[in-house]
């Protein structure tokens, strides 16, 4: 009795995931013209472990076809993703709205594999903690923050 | 910080986008980095686009002296927020940064939101002090590029 039990939550749960996949990928990214949305896991191959978010990691993969390196973030899909779909999807939507300036990281793809939401980002580099900035030119610095301004005044021209 | 990336020839890309709008994450933020985090923010939660003005604020006096205004004072949660809600920036806080942008510093991290500057407005004033200063030379690129070079492989 139990495992039955246990089997019909499972399903419902996957149920709901590919209920909401539907929603969100079908309707929405599917009709954004600039975002690939026709890959698989198979297609790329992981090269190395890169940081951690807040709802999943980011690593290096290696496209197979072209060798061009792609920053993806894996999120998984859990309970609390499923009981508001927003946090997730919201920040992926926001991304996606604002690729494309030269100053953002730029959402490239998105795909599913099982369980998980795959986002395909540019490989954008490193990131600055460590970085000893007193050997940084002032000029550099300078440079860095009218491109920071550029893309924060981007993002708040298109109401994000 | 950890939402700019440099690129291999040394521009900078703005990453992870919502969780500033997500009024949960913001004690964790307290924690980590809590310069970033506007006043009006920890006096009433009010998230809107100055926020993130401030927080370029910050992120460039941070370039200039990692210690920032209250870093190294804080000792709770509690007592940290009141220090920055009841803290107006001024002049002595920002020491380290060049005079020439001085005044546009003031501007990004003005205690009320409504008398902050906006991201566009501030972006006009940085390139037009950056003209008076003179743009970039490879030189002082490279010199970056090499010291984010020996950083990432000392990490």
């Amino acid at each position: 009795m139990f495992k039955l039990n246990l089997k019909i939550i499972f399903n419902i749960n996957i149920l709901i995931i590919n209920r909401m996949w539907e929603e969100f990928f079908d309707d929405k990214i599917k009709k954004i013209n600039t975002i690939k949305t026709d890959w698989t896991i198979n297609d790329f191959e992981k090269s190395k472990f890169l940081g951690k978010g807040a709802y999943g990691s980011v690593d290096l993969y290696i496209e197979k076809a072209t060798g061009l390196e792609y920053a993806i973030k894996t999120i998984t899909i859990t309970d609390k993703i499923i009981d508001d779909p927003s946090i997730v999807f919201t920040e992926l939507l926001n991304q996606i709205v604002v690729s494309g300036h030269p100053n953002i990281c730029s959402i490239v793809g998105t795909f599913r594999d099982g369980n998980n939401l795959m986002c395909v980002q540019d490989m954008c580099g490193s990131n600055m903690f460590g970085i000893d900035f007193t050997k940084i030119p002032t000029k550099v610095k300078v440079k860095w923050m009218t491109e920071l301004l550029s893309a924060v005044a981007h993002c708040h021209k298109l109401g994000i | 910080m950890g939402n700019c990336l440099i690129t291999s020839d040394g521009t900078l890309k703005l990453t992870d986008f919502g969780f500033s709008a997500n009024v949960d994450n913001v004690p964790k933020k307290i924690l980590g980095t809590p310069n970033y985090i506007a006043p009006e923010i920890y006096s009433s939660k009010r998230v809107s686009s100055a926020a993130d003005v401030w927080a370029c604020g910050v992120f460039f006096v941070f370039m200039f002296q990692p210690a920032i205004f209250l870093q190294g004072k804080k000792t709770t949660l509690s007592l940290l927020m009141k220090e920055v809600v009841n803290h107006i920036v001024d002049i002595d806080d920002i020491h380290a940064v060049p005079d020439l942008y001085k005044p546009i510093v003031l501007e990004l991290l003005a205690y009320h939101r409504l008398f902050r500057i906006s991201a566009k407005d501030a972006l006009i004033k940085f390139k037009e002090a950056e003209a008076i200063d003179g743009s970039v030379k490879k030189a002082d690129m490279n010199v970056a590029l090499n010291t984010i070079k020996k950083s990432v492989k000392s990490a």
